[in-house]
């Protein structure tokens, strides 16, 4: 890839492997970049730059309350995050974790409903949650199976089942009487509550401790991948197909086995929001794009389990401080223009990150400069 | 176009090449495999830049810089890969680049140039079809007419056969023919003796990037053309014959289908003995690939039956196969043969991870992993990188010697080896080498499959010609000389006695 | 769904790193208050019940200072819609009461956002939290933590101490529109895009039927549902098969204005949901009845200031002055604009009831016997059941 200037032609080289320094170096760059931009939007929109970023601070990381609902907020993301890191480590694009999810969320709150009344809570809890991450395995086997078998595209086909999940979950609460739907509420459709005994136990305020079962899951998955030949398999399947195949692995199969995982701990995210926030299925809360949110945090955390810990929270955190934000006067509209800019920066130094940039004179040879 | 040269890492594509093309006459480019003939046409079409020559057309200089300046000039090219929008119409991909094309064109009357442009030199497409409906046939007649639409007068078909049905073969061959008639020059990329036969007026053979020579078809036969082609002394290195044990690798009746559809293997029989290696020539296309797929489980097979120490292996998956002890040697190595991300200690465990001591039941021990790869870069003498980083940055003789490492440490009984040395360097091919006759010696069955008849020759306890999926000839490396190996590349059944 | 709104927070992300450092002193002087603050609030929980008459007295005492109130809708406070209806009520507050001091917050969801910010806005003491949406379940698992901060909720039917909640009864005006509706000359069908089949729908498309039905007894009312509350592309293609199918009115029960879009194009009468928006539909317009939250909202702020609040749920009606009807469009004639308005007087007077029996499903059972009617206590229990001159089904399951 080249382009001129003037007389200066700049030419961009991959990368062979971008150094330690590069590699730390370019994502805090950016961010800082990203911020700068972010300043000078906020100050020519009228909005003190430094006073809305304490209140991201104050609002959404420091002190107790905060951080508190920031958690709360996290735990979901975190799965969903590594739904997608595990997906994408193979390049197998699940973007249905939302729908996932979704499908946890029911199968999660019917065990839940179903033996809540009948059962010590501890094995409800158990046995809602392992629903849960079966509902999630079952939604995204829908896709895996003609994505190994058929090669159909799992982009589309993992798309188009979260519309499907939706549907579902919208029907059992809002459009029939069902099992799920608590039927003396009529005010409004909401689902039954599952008993108080099957509830996550809390630990911190409102927080949960799904938080240490999300927490669990990165790092367990982060030695899965590290540690096991399963990881070693999406590792070789994820850099060459081919490679894979010639060494013996099963690839369909692998699909498969990834797929299911990936939406295992999607429908986990799912399984606790109904164990531990609402206890009961609640469609209003169940769509908010938390499966798409995974993938953006699993992106900025390039793949790491350990590192989507990190994006989950700063991303729920900034989530939370938006109730601040707000009340300072600094509407939607900036925040999302400030979004698409932040956006912008991690690709660009993601860009930075595989290509080094030289500049030559156009119609010459290009010389050794090069510009990191 | 003289003294064409063109390097690419330090080798030489084309070395000094001169090439001159008449107005109307079809002029066959013929060669092996990597003797220069697609480096020459990407220059002429633009796609490279010649690091020494000139082109004149003519009697002018040109520079060619881009495909586009080469259009400007009335110089176009077929590629082997199509380049083709698939999901416009026939017209919109005729239309696609034309300079007077602009969006408001009506499509009515673009479909009409087009199915005046396709009946006038008889290529039947539909001009109002998809590209995504159409047969690869027809996808190149598409090609074909987008460059005659933008009125190219010098049209280089680079190897058009190679995907075409006989059939579809012939009525292309009219189609030149047709084309040369009205004057154009036609630069026809082959490296079959018949087509080049068939249909041109004039033949130019190169061979390792340089010109051997430029005849008149007339004047040519095929048995000349194969020795211009192959060339070079066929002298046997000093080297100790194998002594061939029991039968490891015994294939019977394979067929196997190619990618697109057709049979690329048809009827192969071979029985590959213990302490022996088995040449397996041809020139490229003509279904080594798919052979040796089928052969490791990579490809499925339609019929026939494939044993390895008795066992029937015809249906196993690739993982039992390795299990039986069959290694493998990809001709793609960065990709197939090694994942390229990967680094290097964990390329070197790609088949071995699974066992102890690399794994305690799913565990995998990075400690075992990095010593055995310390152990194998000592023992094959990997050089240029340490066991961390990605294999991608290793050199080709490198590359080669880590896969060979890897198979060679899991101690095959049977190993099938594609191209083993191609593109490497005489040290690098030495050692190779080596470790190939090595292995023998330690009575490994080797079935090495190579396009590169020096290699066939330096190597083979016995040989086999590879054409069309079949095998067309069985010698000894005795019995060859290039006339005869040139003949049977070339589809000749020869009578050896 | 939105994920627009947690997507949002991914740029702060970034600032966070930066600003983590220079936010440190600030910092810890929220952790000791917000400390501080829950370990009262923890104590004040226990003792919270003989507290409650106390807290009234605080609040009193508390009345140089201004009442704070937020608002927290789930959606944009301008959309054109729902949520804008509570934000034009948040106006009204602000002009016409004293001492008043509100914010509100757009695009929270509900669930774990809609947690975090009552908490949010509670723990920095404010006195009333207004939440627009069905909140009762998040709010009961905040609320009891902060005994000094109000919570009133849409739709909600359990109190708290400190939980009220309020609706409306949006029928009444439904069955206005329906007069009017029905006051066209030539109607015959009515295409009506709802949301979900649920109960409060499910009301105003029998109150809507009635009416029109009492105009033209030969009307009948098609009810698509559309499966979501917000999805324009559904409204529009399920309002053009409703006109393809002979509707020659439309009323919708949706919140965005592609129906009224559909309508204008038709050249056919069009009855809105809930705001006075004519200027979507010049021509088709006819009306609607609207949500005027505000006097509800006043009485709540004022109660409180003055130290008499006490947990309601509040069924808001036209004689309150929550529930009014909307400007008319020109379709409409000056006969029925009368009979309109002679009909709102009686509803306001009590002396019409629409919902009086033999009221007959549109299975032709009776639901409501002769001499029977459902009083507005009851009214939130309507309807599992669509009204004879209704063409649809509500889904079972």
């Amino acid at each position: 890839m080249s382009f001129t200037i003037g007389t200066r032609e700049i030419l961009a080289e991959p990368r062979p492997l971008p150094s330690k320094t590069v590699r730390y170096l370019v994502p805090v760059l950016s961010l800082i970049v990203g911020l700068m931009i972010g300043a000078v939007i906020l100050l020519a929109s009228g909005h003190d730059p430094i006073a809305a970023y304490k209140e991201v601070a104050n609002r959404g990381f420091l002190g107790e309350l905060p951080m508190i609902g920031t958690l709360v907020i996290a735990t979901p993301l975190i799965l969903t995050g590594l739904a997608a890191v595990v997906a994408f480590r193979m390049k197998i694009w699940n973007i249905g974790a939302e729908g996932q999810l979704i499908i946890g969320a029911v199968a999660a709150s019917g065990v839940g409903l179903a033996l809540g009344e009948h059962l010590p809570g501890w094995i409800v809890i158990v046995l809602s949650l392992l629903a849960g991450v079966a509902g999630g395995a079952f939604w995204a086997a829908l896709a895996a199976l003609p994505r190994a078998y058929l090669n159909t595209d799992e982009v589309i086909s993992t798309l188009m089942l979260n519309f499907v999940a939706l549907s579902i979950m919208n029907y059992l609460i809002f459009s029939s009487v069902s099992f799920w739907r608590d039927a003396e509420r009529l005010t409004f459709p909401s689902g039954r509550f599952i008993a108080d005994t099957a509830f996550l136990p809390r630990f911190w305020g409102r927080l949960h401790i799904g938080i240490f079962i999300a927490i669990g899951a990165a790092v367990l998955l982060w030695w899965i991948l590290r540690s096991t030949k399963w990881g070693f398999e999406i590792e070789v399947t994820g850099d060459s197909g081919r490679a894979a195949a010639y060494a013996g692995i099963g690839v369909n199969r692998k699909i498969v086995s990834v797929l299911v995982v990936s939406g295992g701990l999607a429908g986990l995210a799912g399984g606790l929001e109904i164990g531990g926030v609402m206890h009961n299925l609640d469609p209003r809360a169940l769509s908010l794009g938390v499966g798409f949110t995974g993938i953006v945090v699993a992106a900025v955390a390039r793949l790491s389990p350990i590192g989507v810990i990190l994006v989950a929270i700063l991303v729920a955190g900034l989530n939370n401080s938006g109730v601040g934000l707000q009340t300072m006067g600094i509407p939607d509209d900036i925040v999302l223009l400030l979004e698409g800019i932040f956006f912008l920066c991690v690709v660009g130094g993601e860009w930075f990150l595989r290509n080094t940039i030289r500049i030559g004179v156009a119609g010459q040879p290009v010389g050794e400069r090069s510009v990191p | 176009m003289t003294g064409i040269t063109k390097g690419f890492f330090g080798a030489l594509a084309n070395d000094g090449v001169d090439f001159d093309l008449q107005w109307g006459e079809v002029h066959a480019l013929l060669g092996e495999n990597g003797a220069g003939k697609s480096t020459l046409c990407s220059i002429l079409a633009g796609l490279y830049h010649p690091d020494g020559g000139e082109i004149n057309i003519n009697g002018r200089p040109v520079e060619l810089r881009s495909p586009h300046a080469a259009l400007e000039h009335g110089v176009g090219m077929v590629y082997q890969h199509f380049r083709l929008v698939d999901r416009f119409t026939v017209a919109e991909n005729i239309a696609l680049g034309h300079p007077d094309a602009t969006f408001l064109s009506r499509s009515k009357d673009l479909e009409k140039q087009v199915e005046h442009l396709s009946s006038k030199y008889n290529m039947p497409v539909p001009a109002d079809a998809g590209v995504w409906q159409l047969s690869v046939g027809e996808e190149q007649r598409v090609e074909i007419l987008k460059l005659l639409h933008r009125g190219v007068q010098i049209l280089i078909l680079d190897e058009p056969t190679a995907v075409l049905t006989p059939q579809e073969a012939r009525n292309l061959f009219r189609t030149i023919r047709s084309m040369a008639e009205e004057g154009r020059a036609i630069i026809f990329v082959s490296h079959k003796l018949d087509e080049v036969m068939e249909v041109s007026d004039r033949v130019t053979v190169l061979r390792d990037g340089k010109k051997v020579g430029t005849l008149p078809t007339s004047e040519a036969d095929p048995a000349s053309l194969a020795r211009m082609m192959v060339g070079r002394d066929l002298e046997m290195p000093a080297r100790r014959e194998g002594v061939p044990g029991e039968p490891v690798l015994t294939v019977s009746g394979l067929t196997a289908d190619g990618d697109r559809g057709f049979e690329a293997v048809r009827n192969v029989d071979l029985e590959v003995r213990a302490g022996q290696i088995m040449g397996v020539a041809g020139v490229s296309g003509n279904g080594q690939r798919e052979l040796a797929e089928a052969l490791t489980g990579l490809r499925p097979v339609k019929a026939g039956q494939v044993f390895l120490g008795g066992v029937d292996i015809t249906r196993s998956s690739v993982l039992d196969r390795i299990k039986l002890g069959l290694g493998f040697v990809p001709e793609d190595r960065l990709g197939t043969g090694l994942a390229k991300g990967l680094p290097l200690a964990k390329n070197l465990s790609l088949k071995s991870y699974r066992a102890p001591p690399l794994s305690t039941g799913p565990v995998i021990s990075k400690r075992a992993v990095d010593q055995r790869a310390d152990e194998l870069i000592q023992r094959f003498d990997i050089r240029g990188t340490r066991p961390g980083l990605p294999v991608s940055l290793l050199s080709g003789g490198n590359l080669q010697r880590a896969i060979l490492a890897r198979e060679i440490s899991g101690g095959p009984k049977a190993m099938v080896a594609a191209a083993p040395t191609r593109g490497l360097d005489v040290a690098a091919t030495e050692a190779i080498r080596t470790l190939l006759l090595e292995e023998r010696d330690k009575g490994a069955a080797i079935l090495m499959i190579s396009e590169d008849l020096e290699e066939v020759l330096a190597l083979s306890d016995e040989i086999v010609v590879l054409y069309e999926g079949r095998i067309i000839g069985r010698l000894r490396p005795d019995q060859a000389d290039p006339e005869v190996m040139g003949l049977m590349m070339a589809g000749r059944e020869v009578d050896l006695s | 769904m939105k994920p627009r709104r947690l997507r949002w927070v991914v740029l702060f992300a970034a600032l966070m790193l930066v600003v983590a450092a220079c936010g440190d002193d600030a910092g810890d002087t929220t952790t000791t208050e917000a400390a501080t603050e829950t370990t009262e609030a923890a104590t004040e929980t226990t003792e919270a019940a003989t507290e409650t008459t106390e807290a009234a007295t605080e609040t009193t005492e508390a009345a140089a200072e201004p009442l704070r109130v937020a608002f927290i809708y789930d959606g944009e406070a301008d959309d054109g819609g729902w949520n804008e209806t509570h934000e034009l009520g948040r106006q009204y507050l602000v002009a016409n009461m004293d001492n008043v001091e509100t914010t509100f917050v757009e695009n929270v969801s509900p669930g774990s956002e809609f947690q975090a910010a009552f908490e949010d806005f509670a723990s920095q003491g404010y006195d009333m939290v207004v939440c627009t949406t069905f909140c009762q379940d998040d709010i009961f698992l905040v609320a009891p933590n902060y005994p000094d901060t109000v919570f009133v909720s849409w739709a909600g039917y359990e109190t708290l101490p400190n939980v009220g909640h309020y609706d409306s009864a949006s029928e009444d005006g439904r069955y206005l529109d329906g007069i009017i509706a029905g006051s066209l000359a030539d109607v015959t069908l009515i295409g009506y895009p709802g949301g979900f089949p649920i109960e409060e729908v499910v009301r105003n498309l029998n109150a809507f039927t009635i009416g029109a039905r009492e105009m033209n007894p030969d009307i009948e009312v098609q009810v698509v549902w559309i499966n979501s509350w917000y999805d324009p592309p559904a409204e529009q293609q399920a309002a053009q098969a409703l006109v393809d199918a002979g509707a020659n009115a439309l009323a919708a029960e949706v919140n965005a204005p592609a129906v009224a879009s559909v309508a204008e194009d038709a050249g056919i009468g069009y009855t809105h949901y809930g705001i006075d928006v004519p200027e979507i539909a010049p021509n088709s317009w006819l009306s609607t009845f609207t949500f005027n939250w505000g006097p509800y909202y006043l009485a709540q702020a004022q109660a409180l200031a003055a130290g008499t609040w006490e947990p309601s749920i509040v069924y808001g009606t036209m004689a309150d002055g929550i529930v009014g009807m909307s400007s008319y469009g020109p379709m409409v004639s000056d006969e029925t604009i009368a009979l309109v308005e002679e009909k709102k007087q009686q509803i306001i007077d009590g002396t019409l009831d629409y919902w009086a029996g033999p009221i007959n499903d549109n299975q032709g059972n009776v639901v409501i016997a002769e001499g029977e009617t459902i009083p507005y206590e009851e009214r939130t229990l309507c309807c599992q059941w669509l009204v004879e001159g209704v063409i649809g089904e509500i889904p079972s399951g």
